[in-house]
């Protein structure tokens, strides 16, 4: 039996004006590039949850033959994110024409499981431990069932755990890999979609799995740099002291995601910039107290707003650079609301930037509130969850206003003018009197 | 600093950072992809001959000085700016 596993990652903005915009700005598109090219962590970890014996084949969707051509698997897996989830339909479409089983699964097909199972002969809703290996044992007796449903709990526990297997990438372009080490964030912003939906409470991985899952990756891909599958990495201070003592000695470069608190903890960023961290993205969501308000569930984010540039110098300090994420649309938001992003930026110095528009992801609070308030633009707009897409009404400014104030945004922050500051900002930092950590060195190779 | 000087010198610190014998470098060569520089690593190099050479580079070209022919180029004119400031 051989499985196609076929992964469809990367998103294309559909509004044509900011389309444009991105083939000037370099740096408004470097991100989401950076996204585009990474491996699915999902699919490598389907691969892992495989038994022995059963081939697994690892495909990039842009590497499948031209329409009208299907490899000849015995069962197919797709993966997809939201804007890429009607395309995914269409291959799995395409794939069941031909006879072949298809099954589906991810974060939007766990938030949206009645329309995807309508292209699939199986869904895996929410995380794949506990759910692919059952599965797999139907499909081998001739009775799939149309849904399994996946762990919500104890998926780095075992017997659930499995090693996503890297291996499947060897021979490929890639220089970043994924590494997952926690599902899920006490924060819960009503716009996140990431893996908060499909677990319950926050899951942690034994650090010695982390850094087993590096080695592995490693022996593949030359000289990573690997990114953090995680909402939050650094909730758990021990686990975060031990983990960054942990991948020191590995002599990595990697990133990831947290919230700003980090900055409380000094002997943690010291740890974490010696251990190879080069940045951390931070979702700071606006730099006005008035929008953070009931963003999250217990107002954490409205009460760290006081402390938001003293949190960003003391991090960058570290050498470790900060991506400052923000995003524009909320419901406090106005037409003021651009100038004030721009002017925090610059004031904050923030060394990088990643300005977004408020995306209401199916599943989430968000999605539920908008659609309950008549403000989505359009019943299913799937394709255009680029996070730059405008597919709702704001409350305090107009759609045109919203897309016109984020062209206006990007053209000011991605400009040259802008990024040689913030370039001259970091190498300042370099060469500054704090001593300087281990990964501040030109890395040795 | 005459350019020659500033080259080996140049040279000489280039391999001390990436273990690679920068001695062999061609003056066209792109120097992040030879030494295998991602975008901070590079700028932490820049950083590193500013402060070797006691210069400033112009903020406006920090993108452009990717091959050493431009780095020299823009250390001549860096420490020409500081001998008329």
């Amino acid at each position: 039996m051989i499985i196609g596993l076929i992964a469809m990652s990367g998103v294309r903005v559909r509004t044509r004006e900011l389309a444009e915009l991105g083939v000037t700005l370099p740096q408004f598109v470097n991100r989401g590039k950076v996204v585009a090219s990474l491996p699915s962590l999902g699919l490598l970890t389907v691969a892992g949850l495989t038994p022995a014996g059963v081939e697994v084949a690892y495909r990039e969707v842009d590497e499948l033959p031209p329409a009208g051509e299907l490899e000849p698997f015995d069962l197919v897996g797709i993966s997809a994110f939201t804007a890429r989830i009607e395309a995914a339909y269409e291959l799995a479409d395409r794939y069941r024409a031909a006879g072949i089983p298809v099954v589906l699964g991810g974060l939007h097909v766990s938030m949206m499981p009645d329309e995807a199972a309508e292209h699939a002969d199986a869904i895996v809703v929410d995380g794949a431990e506990g759910a692919w290996p059952r599965l797999l044992t139907d499909f081998a007796a001739g009775r799939l069932r149309p849904r399994y449903q996946g762990l919500r709990k104890g998926v780095f526990e075992s017997p659930n755990y499995a090693m996503p297997r890297f291996d499947l990438l060897a021979g490929r372009p890639y220089n970043r890999v994924t590494v997952q080490t926690s599902r899920g964030c006490p924060r819960d912003c009503d716009f996140c979609a990431a893996s908060l939906r499909i677990t319950d409470g926050f899951q942690q991985k034994p650090v010695a799995r982390v850094i087993e899952e590096m080695r592995r990756a490693r022996e593949v891909v030359q000289h990573p740099f690997f990114e953090l599958a995680d909402d939050n990495s650094f909730l758990n201070r021990k686990w975060s002291r031990a983990f960054a003592d942990a991948v020191a000695p590995l002599g990595i470069r990697w990133f990831t995601e947290t919230d700003v608190s980090v900055a409380d903890d000094e002997d943690l960023l010291a740890r974490l910039a010696d251990s190879g961290c080069q940045q951390l993205l931070i979702g700071f969501e606006s730099p006005s107290e008035a929008s953070l308000l009931g963003i999250d569930r217990r107002n954490w984010k409205h009460r760290q707003f006081n402390r938001y540039l003293e949190a960003i110098e003391r991090i960058q300090s570290y050498g470790i650079t900060v991506n400052g994420c923000f995003i524009l649309g909320l419901d406090s938001d106005t037409v003021e609301s651009f100038e004030r992003v721009r002017d925090f930026v610059r004031q904050s110095r923030l060394l990088e930037v990643q300005i977004t528009v408020l995306t209401p992801f199916p599943g989430t609070p968000l999605y539920r509130r908008l659609l309950a308030e008549g403000r989505l633009l359009q019943p299913r707009y799937w394709d255009r969850c680029t996070l730059f897409d405008v597919n709702f009404r704001p409350r305090n400014m107009s759609v045109s206003e919203l897309e016109h104030g984020l062209r206006w945004l990007f053209a000011e922050i991605y400009s040259e003018r802008e990024f040689a500051r913030r370039k001259r900002h970091y190498m300042e930092i370099v060469k500054g009197p704090k001593p300087l950590p281990r990964s501040i060195e030109v890395q040795r190779l | 600093m005459n350019r020659i000087l500033a080259e080996r010198r140049v040279r000489r610190l280039l391999s001390e950072l990436s273990d690679i014998d920068a001695g062999r470098l061609d003056g066209s060569d792109d120097l992040p992809a030879v030494l295998n520089l991602d975008s901070l690593a590079t700028l932490r190099m820049l950083a590193m001959l500013e402060q070797h050479f006691g210069v400033r580079f112009d903020d406006g070209r920090l993108g452009e000085l990717r091959t050493l022919d431009r780095l020299l180029d823009a250390l001549e004119a860096a420490q020409l700016q500081e001998e008329r400031s």
